[in-house]
């Protein structure tokens, strides 16, 4: 029976290429990650060895055998997918699995791919249920203002998270403007959300403030606790 | 990538090794050999690459007999595009050969 362990990953989108040097960090004492786990990775103990790590995104329908092949034969062994997602490992020394600016930025639309989908869905169905319970009253006010409410909690970290993935994109493109707006972006939410719940009276408006701002500051307390506890961890070794 | 666009480098290369029949393997070997190691392709670039042109039926599936090393070649449009961004590449190189000639 060989001894594993669960890291928590830094959330693709946001941050890619830090977990893929966590990896690899683990990697050289022994670690070896072996598959996806929830939020997370699954590692393995063994010999030490220095290997790297690469994300791909991709859809694959039938063809998986020439795309794992065409990896292996780079160099790139498969660690485990999850849905679209792979994860490959390799010699310190192999080529990159991008090589080019153009097929780089399609790796970022692959990535948004499944953010939009959820965007479709959670947006509209927020908007719907913020109308439906404006306009109604007593029980249904009452069930669709807690719908309401639930969807938009789970809707601004998917949009934080989609904006993040099209910044990853953008920066890809080299559009340095756009990438700066989608770091400022949750933070002018979180202001003009303030803003809304100091200054208008209607309850509802407050309430939804309320959200934005709970949501947005829930996903940064994690985001800087991971990036703290990364922090002492590699202090540590 | 519209039909219109100048060819990638990338695309450029690649479909200069699909001038004969080749899997996606061999094409980046030949690259990695013709240029003496200055040029090389990576895994993933190379299937976002490969579906693209099948896409634009710049190339198409000659031999699928193994299905983990396809084999791809050239269609007839395909050697167009490539001919004709070759007939661009060669007035750019042209221009540069000119410039460092008259230099020295």
């Amino acid at each position: 029976m060989s001894r594993t362990k669960y890291i928590m990953s830094g959330g693709l989108a946001f941050s890619e290429q830090k977990d893929m040097e966590k990896l690899r960090k683990f990697s050289s004492e022994g670690w070896h990650v072996r598959k996806f786990s929830f939020l997370g990775y699954t590692l393995e103990q063994s010999e030490s060895a220095d290997y790297v790590y690469s994300i791909d995104y991709r859809t694959l329908d039938n063809d998986t055998e020439e795309y794992f092949e065409l990896f292996k034969d780079s160099g790139w062994s498969l660690v485990d997918s999850a849905g679209d997602i792979h994860l490959f490992r390799a010699a310190p020394d192999t080529k990159p699995i991008y090589t080019d600016r153009d097929t780089t930025i399609e790796k970022y639309k692959n990535q948004k791919k499944p953010l939009k989908l959820a965007m479709m869905a959670l947006v509209p169905g927020t908007i719907i249920s913020w109308v439906i319970s404006l306009q109604t009253a007593g029980s249904i006010h009452t069930l669709f203002f807690g719908l309401a409410l639930l969807l938009t909690v789970l809707t601004i970290p998917l949009l934080w998270t989609a904006l993040t993935s099209y910044g990853n994109q953008w920066k890809a493109e080299n559009k340095k403007g756009l990438v700066i707006l989608t770091k400022l972006l949750p933070a002018a939410a979180v202001v003009a959300a303030f803003y809304a719940l100091m200054e208008s009276d209607l309850k509802a408006l407050q309430i939804v403030a309320s959200a934005v701002i709970g949501a947005i500051v829930f996903v940064a307390f994690i985001t800087f606790l991971m990036s703290l506890y990364h922090r002492i961890k590699v202090k540590k070794a | 990538m519209k039909n219109n666009d100048q060819l990638t480098d990338s695309m450029f290369h690649i479909m200069a090794a699909l001038t004969t029949p080749q899997h996606g393997y061999a094409i980046m070997s030949l690259i990695e050999e013709t240029s003496n190691g200055m040029i090389s392709i990576g895994p993933a670039s190379m299937y976002t690459i490969i579906k693209k042109l099948l896409q634009n039926e710049w190339i198409y599936l000659y031999d699928d007999s193994d299905s983990r090393r396809k084999v791809y070649l050239l269609t007839e449009k395909g050697r167009n595009v490539l001919a004709e961004d070759l007939k661009i590449r060669k007035l750019m190189i042209q221009l540069a050969e000119k410039g460092l000639e008259e230099e020295v």
